[in-house]
């Protein structure tokens, strides 16, 4: 369930600064975006409780059958964890299935159909819940609970504005059961920062391009590693490591190692009920 | 008796693999494929037992199966003859391979083009005299993709430029933690007739014997991760040819639980 990302920091206006200015230049950069990132590093992207996140690890999309790209029409496999006491994890069933635990794991395969005109669209799919089996080493596989959700999907954000964000409203229904349960959710798309803001001598600021001579993720991050992170696909020179856009539409935090699949960043989805 | 070692016990087959004496390799090797192969990770698997009617057996909510099972259909006492499961699977395949035919296919920054694929499975089980559910052979299928990068490169590529199926038998030999498809066919959308024989080995991570009930970085013994999903993180390994372990890489895990990896020779 990804959609065109046109996130982009804006151009920049100037050619790559002198060498020689180049350490000032990165002093003002991390104070300027320090703030927000430092503050965020160690926060989780949005309080985490009462809820269920997924992560798509897996996406197939299609074109329509005139190759036309009017919509965008694609199918998702995702993996995450719903907090006990959830409709995704009902308290009775954990007290059975695996007392200790303070959330279920969730599978689901999503598929969606977004209007690149607009921003709108549909979205339907399967989920499971599932508990440890044969290995507890990988993830759980046994299904103890599952169930469909459906609902509606704006995109808007990032079809039309390149903000990596979407929204949808739905409904889930578990099998065995008529009641339908609505939910609310937000998607966020990783990206990654080519450029950062340094000042431009005006009173304002410029997009300075990544670089090996201007490091984004070092400045950044401070240079710090990201411990379990898997980043062999990702540029750290050319570019910052994956972020996630917050709620604030400011706010950015890194993905953390929980949140990649095969070495990919991926997609979060975030359901509240 | 025995069906109530059943409850205790569906779940130790990589246990058993556990005893194992092998040799954690000194020097962690690649886990890129070969020439003419491709890797494929296993993201996530929903699972179901049947008994032997091909009902699904489910958690007893009531306690008072001896298996921790019950038939869904009727409630009687679950025992599992089928492990039928669905997987999602991600990786790599060598640029030149049956999965990797052109340069144009390779993932931008990489020298391998991404695969995705949906695999079922249904595995036959036997009960051991000790009451271990142990899994024998049984046929798989699915379908794959090779897909590529449109519109965020960012996450993994999405958009799919080669299609088609997969099928084979395979046979688990446990305790080992592995698995082997022989004689297993791939075919390709747009090539009605044409089939591709493969072999494959299917690698499923573990942890060390020899360092398990050890404390772990993060204060927790591991016997205690079946319950604790925040011990994805702890060192896995998988057990290659030569008996060597190999640990399980960052790249080599979803949300953080380390992966089976599905090796393919063409």
């Amino acid at each position: 369930m990804v959609l065109p990302l046109l996130y982009k920091v804006p151009e920049t206006k100037v050619n790559e600064a002198p060498e020689t200015k180049m350490s000032a230049l990165t002093k003002t950069a991390v104070a300027i975006i320090g703030a927000t990132v430092l503050a965020c590093a160690g926060a989780p992207a949005t309080a985490e409780a009462g809820g269920a996140r997924l992560y798509e690890m897996t996406e197939n999309m299609k074109l329509t059958s005139r190759g036309e790209f009017e919509h965008r029409k694609a199918t998702s496999e995702l993996i995450g964890t719903a907090d006990v006491g959830t409709p995704l994890c009902p308290a009775a069933m954990v007290a059975v299935v695996n007392p200790n635990a303070t959330t279920c794991t969730v599978n689901a395969t999503g598929s969606d159909s977004i209007s690149l005109g607009t921003g709108l669209g549909d979205f339907v799919g399967t989920f499971s819940i599932v508990v440890q089996g044969d290995n507890p080493v990988d993830s759980p596989e046994f299904v103890v609970m599952k169930g469909t959700f459906k609902g509606k999907m704006d995109f808007s954000p990032a079809v039309l504005h390149g903000v990596p964000l979407g929204h949808v409203v739905g409904k889930m229904m578990i099998d065995r059961n008529r009641a339908a349960i609505p939910f609310t959710g937000t998607f966020r798309l990783p990206f990654v920062l080519t450029a950062l803001p340094v000042p431009d001598g005006h009173g304002g600021t410029l997009q300075m391009p990544c670089g090996p001579t201007f490091p984004c993720d070092a400045i950044a991050f401070a240079g710090a590693p990201a411990p379990l992170n898997p980043m062999e696909r990702y540029d750290l020179a050319a570019a910052t490591r994956p972020l996630y856009l917050l709620d604030d539409m400011q706010s950015i935090v890194p993905v953390r190692a929980s949140e990649f699949g095969a070495g990919w960043a991926t997609v979060k989805f975030e359901i509240s009920f | 008796m025995e069906t109530k070692a059943i409850r205790s016990s569906w779940v130790v087959l990589l246990g058993a693999a556990l005893l194992f004496g092998a040799a954690e390799a000194a020097a962690q090797g690649s886990p890129a494929p070969g020439a003419n192969q491709a890797f494929l990770y296993e993201l996530d698997e929903d699972a179901v037992l049947l008994n032997a009617a091909g009902n699904v057996l489910m958690p007893d909510m009531s306690g008072t199966s001896p298996t921790g099972l019950v038939d869904a259909t009727n409630g009687a006492v679950g025992i599992p003859a089928i492990r039928h499961a669905t997987s999602q699977l991600q990786g790599v395949a060598m640029l030149g391979s049956l999965l990797c035919p052109y340069p144009q296919e390779v993932t931008v920054g990489t020298k391998d083009c991404t695969v995705i694929a949906t695999g079922t499975d249904d595995v036959k089980l036997v009960i051991d005299k000790y009451g271990q559910v142990i899994p024998t052979s049984g046929a798989v299928s699915g379908t794959y993709a090779v897909v590529v990068q449109l519109d965020n490169s960012a996450d993994s590529p999405e958009f799919p430029v080669q299609t088609g199926t997969f099928s084979g038998v395979i046979n688990f030999q446990p305790p080992q933690p592995l698995g082997f498809v022989s004689g297993g066919t791939f075919t390709i959308d747009g090539m009605p007739g044409a089939k591709f024989p493969f072999n494959a080995v299917f690698r499923q991570p573990f942890r060390n014997a020899e360092k398990a009930g050890v404390v772990t970085q993060r204060g927790r013994n591991v016997k205690d991760a079946k319950t604790d999903s925040k011990a994805r993180f702890d060192a896995a390994y998988y057990l290659l040819d030569n008996g060597e372990l190999q640990e399980v890489r960052p790249d080599e895990r979803a949300v953080g639980w380390p992966t089976v990896r599905f090796e393919i020779t063409f």
